[in-house]
């Protein structure tokens, strides 16, 4: 089966989410603007996409950074089939 | 839509709930607090065909089955594997930004648009990039990536050779192939076309 794992972090507006891209790509941290998923929000709102591994390094370049973000998550998807899991950033 | 709230029910009470109201309607939401019954709602929706979301609240879980009707299972399933009769459309892509405004805004949306392309079924048949879009199959590294899975599920990615001389990007497309106006105005005509 073709299990995708990724993170995501969401923040409260969209220039955040945008200066978060910035901050972690200039520190080499490989991520991706992604639409938040309906099921987390229905509003049209944009996340960072990362890899799970780097979830330390971002941890500590967010708490850093003083950008207030919404949530963080994991998200495995199969096929059909979306499993979203709320994680905790240490701040 | 039903909303069900089986949170404080014993087992299989949150299964049969969730079970009679996927008799009444297609979609159905249900929010339970314990992982076992969250599980048993996964099965079930496996049972009837149903696709599963799961979102892990702090202490409850909310599981939203939607219930695919046969037809719409089967095409979605060929879109998927091989590209179905569904998957027909040309998406015309004109420019590298979506929509008009704030440039920052526009990129950020056309990244997200071509991503949401790759995670929707069914799958375009065709992308075509024209005038300033070819600028999106040759510089932008994330939609570069994301066209490839597009190409590898089977979507045509096409990038207009006139416009990618014009702007001298030739040598930089790595994704798709070069196009001329000829198989453009074919591909417009005989499929559904989405304008971007």
């Amino acid at each position: 089966m073709n299990v995708r794992e990724y993170g995501l972090i969401t923040f409260y507006s969209t220039h955040h989410a945008l200066k978060a891209e910035k901050i972690l790509k200039n520190a080499g941290v490989e991520v991706m603007m992604i639409p938040i998923p309906k099921e987390i929000t229905a509003n049209c709102g944009s996340g960072v996409k990362f890899n799970i591994k780097d979830l330390g390094r971002i941890n500590s370049l967010i708490k850093r950074s003083n950008l207030r973000f919404w949530g963080c998550y994991r998200i495995e998807q199969y096929n059909r089939k979306k499993r979203i899991e709320k994680i905790s950033l240490k701040m | 839509m039903i909303k069900i709230d089986a949170r404080g029910l014993n087992c299989p009470e949150p299964v049969i709930k969730t079970k009679k109201a996927l008799e009444e309607e297609n979609l159905v939401v249900a929010l339970v607090d314990n992982e076992t019954a969250c599980k048993n709602l996964e099965k079930l929706g496996q049972k009837l065909n149903c696709s599963t979301e799961i979102l892990e609240l702090d202490d409850d879980f909310q599981i939203t089955l939607s219930q695919i009707e046969e037809e719409v299972a089967s095409s979605l399933t060929s879109a998927e594997l091989e590209g179905g009769e569904d998957q027909n459309k040309v998406y015309f892509i004109r420019s590298d930004v979506l929509g008009n405004g704030e440039e920052e805004l526009g990129e950020l949306l056309i990244k997200g648009f071509i991503y949401t392309l790759t995670e929707t079924a069914p799958l375009p048949k065709s992308i075509i990039f024209i005038n300033e879009g070819v600028k999106l199959p040759t510089l932008n590294k994330e939609i570069k990536q994301n066209l490839k899975i597009l190409e590898e599920a089977g979507v045509e990615i096409l990038s207009c050779g006139t416009c990618l001389e014009y702007y001298n990007l030739e040598d930089k497309l790595k994704v798709g192939e070069v196009t001329n106006m000829y198989t453009i105005v074919e591909r417009l005509n005989s499929n559904p076309v989405v304008t971007v």
